[in-house]
């Protein structure tokens, strides 16, 4: 358990958590017999491996801190929203398939509605945490930076489809909007026509084995031992 | 820890509510919408994918216009984009303002975070008018008759908020007139997909759903950090919008949750108000955390601001389409 969060920052995780968990009773009953097992997880070795792969540090503990899970939970939603865009156009055209595909839609946009939360949480403690003098507002950009480098180690192991964030830059005080011209980069995109990446299950398994491009892969990363079911296996 | 954002959130949102309340006693005019309920299912017209294309494109069209003047004091086909039928540029419908026109639209932001977070959302819905407008070429339908004055005086009118609502008049009121599409646009679209058929198609409809899932998010976050408590009023504006929009789609069971909290399973026992509600899905059973979805229909009657369709034959109009939407969905 995070220490020290406050009860704004519980509010968050507490949704979150609920809304994860409930996305997995609601597949399980979907899927009925043919529901997988969870496979076995790595929470702590994995977390370790992608701070190094990504050049943030030896080790990462995303329990550590309110920012760490912040980080932490970066690594996940963002790649959960192109996963079940890419998959959603597999899912067959027949009424069984439309019915299922309307239960992904509504998974993808509960992640997606996650991934501007944990994104705009990163850019709002940024400036709760600004160094502020007189006349020079600076936001602090560590975590932003953490996130970003966590962005650009999925790009690497995903096909690209990564919007990293823009930090804030510093503002005068007072401040004058008509002279403060930035654009955020909540929203993860396609910057040329603003529609979300989508990634193939193949691009998917690479981020979660935390394995560069190649066949045959069967675990790894978050899932040592890989995932149960049919999609499973790298296949390029 | 007292930082200078949260110093700057207390000012705005004191003289916010300040002003809110210099407006006098809620309206009742809500009472309207309230228990007018029809039937849900509809018959729906023969329809190709570019008649749900071009549905989305009107309420783009509605969206991109309100972040464009908030951020930029000017409307889209100001800053040049096509608003015409086909390819045709020019020879779209009008945009009501606030008096003053669309530099009085223009926010005087005081907060640097939302400023940035308005300026992104508003070039994203400029890219979507622009990614249908080309995709559907000479199907395109043209920019409806807009209303962004009246429309938020009528709709606060019927929530309850105030008989007056101003979303460009500060950061704070901007993020509550946001908070009116957004959801509306996940909801439009997690409908609308499973209706079509090109693959395509299907797939950039998808992705735009999720932009606007991330735009929710945004304005839901923002809203949430802006009034953590729900002393600030924020919150239940949010609440009483929801509340609006449930009563006009004429849903006969929950589909739209304000920003505020809820009791869940996985939190400890004698936590402080409990979770939030971020994202506007119930958890638990039986809906188990997804978000919702409206028929063409439901989404006419909430941006149109009609809980009773009109007659067979005749477009939905009022609120934001003073004139009704442009194509077959309308």
């Amino acid at each position: 358990m995070v220490p020290g969060l406050t009860t704004a920052q519980q509010n968050y995780l507490y949704e979150i958590a609920q809304n994860e968990l409930d996305h997995v009773r609601f597949l399980r009953s979907a899927l009925g017999a043919d529901a997988v097992a969870r496979p076995n997880l790595d929470l702590m070795n994995s977390f370790n491996a992608a701070a190094m792969a990504a050049g943030i540090g030896p080790s990462f503990n995303p329990f550590a801190s309110y920012e760490a899970l912040l980080v932490g939970a970066f690594v996940f939603e963002d790649v959960g929203v192109t996963a079940y865009h890419g998959a959603a156009g597999l899912l067959s055209n027949t009424p069984t398939g439309k019915t299922y595909l309307a239960a992904a839609a509504s998974i993808l946009a509960v992640e997606a509605y996650h991934a501007a939360e944990i994104r705009t949480l990163l850019i709002a403690d940024s400036v709760a945490n600004a160094t502020t003098t007189s006349t020079l507002v600076s936001p602090s950009n560590t975590y932003v930076g953490y996130a970003n480098q966590i962005s650009t180690l999925r790009a690497s192991l995903g096909g690209g489809n990564e919007s990293p964030l823009t930090p804030l830059p510093p503002y005068a005080v007072p401040f004058v909007s008509t002279a403060y011209t930035p654009a955020s980069s909540i929203v993860a995109a396609d910057p040329t026509n603003s529609i979300a990446f989508a990634r193939t299950t193949d691009q998917v398994l690479h981020i979660v084995y935390a394995t560069a491009s190649g066949a045959g892969v069967t675990g790894g990363g978050f899932f040592p031992n890989g995932m149960n079911g049919n999609i499973s296996v790298t296949q390029s | 820890m007292a930082t200078l954002e949260t110093q700057q959130l207390d000012e705005v949102i004191v003289s916010s509510r300040r002003r809110m309340l210099a407006l006098g006693g809620a309206a009742i005019a809500g009472l309207a919408f309230a228990g007018v309920k029809l039937a849900e299912a509809q018959s729906a017209p023969a329809y190709t994918d570019s008649d749900i294309l071009n549905f989305a494109l009107n309420l783009e069209y509605l969206e991109s216009q309100f972040y464009t003047l908030a951020t930029a004091g000017k409307t889209i086909d100001q800053l040049g984009l096509g608003i015409g039928a086909g390819t045709s540029a020019t020879g779209g419908g009008t945009v009501v303002t606030k008096p003053g026109g669309p530099a009085a639209c223009l926010v005087p932001w005081t907060i640097p975070a939302i400023q940035a977070y308005a300026t992104e959302t508003a070039q994203e819905e400029r890219n979507h008018v622009s990614f249908l407008r080309g995709a559907l070429t000479s199907s395109t339908v043209a920019m409806p008759n807009l209303d962004l004055y009246n429309s938020f005086n009528t709709l606060a009118n019927a929530a309850g908020i105030a008989t007056a609502f101003d979303p460009f008049a500060n950061d704070l009121d901007f993020l509550i007139g946001a908070y009116i599409f957004e959801d509306v646009g996940v909801t439009a679209y997690s409908g609308a997909a499973p209706l079509i058929t090109t693959p395509a198609y299907l797939a950039a409809a998808a992705g735009i759903l999720a932009v606007e899932a991330y735009h929710a998010g945004l304005i839901r976050t923002s809203i949430f950090i802006a009034d953590p408590t729900g002393s600030a009023g924020l919150q239940g504006y949010t609440q009483q919008i929801s509340a609006t929009r449930m009563a006009l789609d004429g849903s006969s069971t929950v589909d739209d949750i304000g920003v505020g909290f809820q009791t869940t399973s996985t939190e400890p026992t004698g936590t402080a108000l409990g979770a939030a509600t971020i994202v506007d899905a119930q958890t638990g059973s039986p809906n188990y955390s997804k978000t919702y979805s409206r028929t063409t229909t439901q989404v006419l009657q909430i941006v149109t601001g009609n809980a009773t369709p009109p007659p067979t034959g005749t477009k939905f109009t009022g609120v934001f389409f003073p004139a009704g939407l442009n194509g077959l969905f309308s």
